[in-house]
């Protein structure tokens, strides 16, 4: 950032503002590749002050200050609008791939890129993750279904079929949002509901559901343990299936948060009788990537050399077993298993690219109900 | 519970508590003064040290943040015509006024006793609250969200000027330019003209800098004036005290009122001032000196604005869920500092929940007790020339404005809203009326889909519905019955002449163009997207055709006609400063936005005054140098000029 130098420059900054001299200095100083002293690293976060995923990457800040050699400064650059997508155009444009920038990202702004928003001038496919964060999502029903009193899954799904549509009111921002892959879900296992969109986000949603307005609502699973507490202890709230976690063998098994609620998988085998298949599934399975696997990332630009890769890898393995971190964890990543290596790749390229065959099928899915065109 | 509340007391005034409140409260005023820069921007810069602090030392620090930013937003909005924060914009209509006829002080002394009631106000109402609100916001529907909005939206026939016709066609297009960007149930761009910068809607900061920043700055600088047109302070704040205490009825309403609005979620604190200033002038008989300089003006949204907070802190911590920008940020700091708000406030965090209260209520009295203290020395800026100041403010809202998406085009968007203030005010169309609009057209138009579809017509049924539809009602026989202006006389030679009638004429057509223009292109929305934008654009031509039918054949001066430069004998026209205003940005664009500004600030202070060049270069660094200051605390990258990409410039310069 700092490499040339000119007289007018150096006037300038002694004329008005000596520390800067002294960053430069730091900065013609670093030579090595994966020493970051003296060095700013901006972390891009596309959405504002306070979110989700502004929190998410203040939380890890300080470690990796502690565990990046050098410990450079880093900083926090807050870049919001049109769902994370100005941020995303913008790092796209302007960061260097020398690790030096980062770009956090979450379940919208993948969406908004998989679903071909035209607003997206950036590669998502191509950014490459440092760590991915998942976060367990739970569908749960208000008690006036009477899901509490059914003891099998099979029974549940059934009941929730043979509501008529107009009776199962279920809420999300809009039908290109996060509450797609839970309609869809729905949708696989045969359960038609009346959708209304337009809603802000979860607050609110939990409180339509406290309500009653609401009969079917979802959140991600740590907030439905943190803040639906009493929605929850006092039975309101009946939790129907965990879109559950991906193991290390690469299949969907119980949320770790929630592991006596089964997961959607079960309650598609118990009512179909099969494992979950199909064009519809596939199409689902893309958005779970979005919504579970790949809730929140770091990310470094496209071609970004291996060596600084390694780096921050290693600090994320650093802060990981850091004793601090792991006490304090639990608030934002929960118990998830978090994925560092070459395993996130893998993730990425499901999250972010949506198979032909399931992408035909969400795009009428889509057209059919909402009137809405998705390239 | 209530030896809690007193242990928490005992809490605060151990010296670190002490420490971190009074930090924050001092940092709340400082961001309070800078127009433009709020609660949001204040929390932005301390989260970062937040984290890893002890709980109630760091939840101590936010709330003294955040109290009393809407205290000392009131200088700028009552000396320079600025809102300091979108809470006080309605503080401006009385304030900036009274300080023009040099009681600029009195202005301060009452907006403080106001706000340190309002403060204290809400502290206690939320004390109340955390025992009691949950059933009151659970009550709170789909259906009565709806009815609550078109309330607040029926009270604008209060703020609508001269003529009833052209501020309800104002609120229309408000309305319009409020569902500019994606639509809230399809997620369709309407009226974006493919930009994204557009599909997100223009942010209100620069709606707001738009139509009450600009247009007042280019306004004084045609008087080519000090602000204080006596150019003395007049009685001081022990006046505007005693105003206060004169006024307590309206004090205490106004608190109430700040309270119930800010602990509405989604309404949020930018409208509370208005709603309260509506509320003092329909329930006061003599009212024709609102807007020219009324205390009580200045009392009603100073005292809600504070009491807001107090109200705002209840859906916050009782169910997380924030009821405004500010109170968004405040929750991420309870996450790192790891507190989940909810039912816990009332059980294990009690005494957290208590600090807080106890923040809430010193940082107000601290707030306005240092307020009180600068006020008479802040208050001798009002006698500064104005062409020393002028650049300085211009600099500062186009600074805020890119606080908005730090997006080159919040610069311009700022000039576009701005042009298009400056001919509202000239033409008399109802600036408030416009930005109320635009704000609640967002929260509007979901509520429709979302009460109609959960309840269908079943919704009129349910008795809080029907309250709220009554009190509409009677807000507007209010606002018909006692229209301030029945039977007055208007005279050729004022602003109400018939002479000259055309440049009002062709504004009149532009603003119904608008409307035409929006209706054309609702029709390729599907149904969801489409239903708000036409109703809106249908009622808005609705009422700009017999208004421009009046218009046009109207023969005597009247309400409805209103030119500001009908006998106006100001050496330049305002058109001249809006060049200026270009130029910089010109220079912007060529040099960066620090040095742009510098360059502007020196050229016209050399150009406008008679101050020497060194004084004037003195002025340009200074500029420079706070831009750069903020950008280094902000970590706010500008936008940089062409020429920059010649010369590496550090990155809180632009680079």
């Amino acid at each position: 950032m700092f490499r040339r130098t000119s007289l007018i420059k150096k006037y300038l900054l002694k004329a008005i503002a000596p520390s800067a001299a002294v960053l430069v200095l730091m900065a013609s100083g670093a030579a090595s590749a994966v020493d970051f002293s003296g060095k700013r690293i901006t972390i891009v976060v596309p959405f504002n002050e306070g979110g989700g995923t502004d929190s998410y990457t203040r939380f890890m800040l300080p470690y990796f200050q502690k565990y990046l050699p050098g410990n450079p400064k880093i900083i926090v650059q807050n870049k919001s609008g049109a769902g994370g997508i100005l941020g995303g155009n913008y790092f796209a444009q302007k960061a260097k791939a020398d690790g030096t920038w980062v770009f956090a990202l979450s379940t919208s702004t993948i969406s908004n890129f998989a679903l071909g928003d035209p607003r997206v001038k950036f590669k998502l496919n191509e950014f490459i993750p440092i760590i991915l964060s998942p976060r367990g999502t739970m569908q749960y029903v208000r008690k006036d279904l009477g899901l509490q009193d059914i003891p099998t899954l099979k029974g549940r799904v059934e009941k929730m079929r043979s509501f008529p549509k107009e009776k199962l009111v279920f809420g999300g921002k809009t039908p290109t949002s996060a509450g797609l892959s839970l309609r869809v879900g729905l949708s696989l296992l045969g359960i038609e509901t009346k959708d209304v969109w337009g809603m802000k986000g979860n607050g609110p949603m939990a409180l339509a559901f406290e309500r009653g307005e609401f009969l079917v609502n979802f959140d991600n699973t740590l907030s439905y343990k943190n803040n639906r507490k009493k929605l929850h202890a006092d039975g309101i709230a009946v939790p129907f299936y965990t879109f559950g976690v991906i193991n290390d063998d690469g299949n969907i098994v119980r949320d770790p948060v929630w592991p006596n609620v089964p997961t959607f998988n079960e309650a598609y085998k118990a009512v179909h009788g099969k494992a979950p298949s199909g064009d519809g599934y596939d199409a689902f399975i893309s958005l779970y990537h979005m919504l579970v696997t790949m809730s929140k990332s770091w990310n470094l630009p496209a071609g970004t050399s291996k060596d600084i890769v390694e780096t921050y890898r290693k600090a994320a393995r650093k802060m990981m077993q850091d004793a601090d971190f792991k006490a304090k964890r639990a608030k934002i990543f929960g118990p998830f298993r978090q994925t560092i290596g070459d395993q996130a790749y893998e993730i990425r390229d499901k999250a972010t690219q949506i198979p032909p065959n399931a992408k035909k099928w969400l795009s009428k899915y889509v057209k059919d109900r909402y009137q809405i065109d998705i390239k | 519970m209530v030896e809690f509340f007193f242990q928490a007391l005992v809490e605060m005034f151990t010296p670190a508590h002490l420490f971190f409140l009074s930090l924050g409260t001092l940092l709340g005023l400082l961001v309070g003064i800078l127009p433009g820069l709020g609660g949001i921007a204040g929390l932005s810069i301390v989260l970062p040290f937040v984290f890893g602090m002890d709980e109630s030392h760091a939840l101590s620090m936010m709330i003294g943040l955040l109290a009393p930013t809407v205290t000392s937003d009131t200088f700028p909005s009552v000396l320079m015509g600025i809102p300091g924060t979108a809470g006080s914009q309605a503080t401006v209509v009385d304030g900036f006024p009274l300080a023009k006829r040099g009681e600029g002080a009195r202005a301060l002394g009452a907006a403080f006793s106001a706000s340190l009631f309002g403060g204290i106000f809400g502290a206690i109402i939320l004390t109340g609250a955390v025992f009691a609100a949950r059933p009151i916001i659970l009550a709170m529907g789909f259906g009565e969200q709806l009815l609550l909005i078109i309330l607040a939206l029926s009270m604008i026939g209060m703020l609508t000027g001269t003529s009833a016709l052209k501020g309800l066609t104002t609120c229309a297009i408000g309305l319009l330019i409020g569902s500019i960007g994606a639509a809230p149930a399809t997620g369709e761009f309407r009226m974006t003209f493919g930009s994204s910068y557009l599909s997100d809607g223009i942010p209100i900061v620069i709606v707001g800098l738009g139509m009450f920043a600009l247009p007042e700055i280019v306004d004084l600088l045609r008087r080519n004036t000090s602000i204080s047109e006596t150019g003395t302070l007049g009685h001081g704040w022990l006046q505007g005290l005693k105003d206060a205490i004169r006024h307590k009825w309206i004090v205490i309403r106004c608190s109430a009122i700040g309270c119930i609005v800010g602990a509405l979620p989604g309404l949020g604190g930018s409208v509370v001032d208005w709603i309260a200033y509506g509320h003092v002038i329909q329930t006061t008989k003599d009212r024709a000196k609102f807007g020219s300089g009324d205390i009580r003006g200045v009392l009603a949204p100073e005292s809600a604005n504070n009491a807001k907070e107090g109200g705002a802190l209840i859906p916050t911590l009782l169910f997380g869920i924030p009821g405004s920008g500010s109170m968004a940020i405040l929750l991420g700091g309870f996450v790192l500092v790891g507190v989940e708000p909810g039912l816990t406030m009332m059980t294990e965090h009690l005494n957290l929940t208590f600090v807080m209260i106890w923040s809430l209520a010193l940082a107000n009295v601290l707030g306005a007790l240092v307020c009180l203290g600068i006020a008479n020395h802040v208050a001798k800026l009002t006698t500064i020339r104005y062409s020393l100041l002028a650049p300085f403010m211009i600099m500062l809202i186009f600074f805020a404005a890119f606080q908005a998406t730090r997006d080159w085009q919040d610069l311009i968007a700022l000039l576009a809203m701005g042009t298009l203030g400056i001919f509202m005010k000239r033409f008399g169309w109802s600036r408030p009326a416009l930005l109320i609009g635009y704000f609640l057209a967002p929260r509007l138009e979901p509520k429709i889909y979302q009460a109609s579809q959960v309840y269908g017509l079943s919704f009129f049924e349910r008795p809080i519905v029907i309250i709220l539809l009554l009190l509409t009602i009677a807000s507007i026989y209010m606002a018909w019955r006692f229209s301030p202006n029945t039977g007055k006389i208007y005279e050729e030679g004022g602003p109400n002449g018939i002479s000259q009638k055309r440049p009002q004429l062709i504004f009149a057509f532009a603003m119904t163009g608008f409307a035409v223009f929006a209706l054309a292109s609702s029709l390729q929305y599907h149904i969801m997207g489409k239903i708000f934008p036409m109703a809106v654009s249908i009622v808005a031509l609705a009422l700009a055709i017999p208004l421009l039918a009046s218009m046009m054949r109207v023969k005597v001066p009247s309400a409805i006609l209103h030119d500001l430069e009908l006998g106006d004998k100001s050496e330049r026209s305002g058109y001249y400063y809006l060049g200026w205003t270009i130029g910089m940005l010109g220079l912007v664009a060529l040099i960066g936005f620090p040095f742009g500004c510098a360059l502007f600030i020196y050229a016209f202070v050399r150009w406008h005054t008679n101050v020497s060049d060194l004084k004037a270069l003195a002025l340009g660094i200074s500029g420079v140098a706070f831009l750069g200051l903020m950008s280094h605390f902000l970590t706010l990258r500008y936008p940089p000029g062409i020429l920059q990409a010649l010369v590496e410039m550090p990155w809180w310069l632009g680079g």
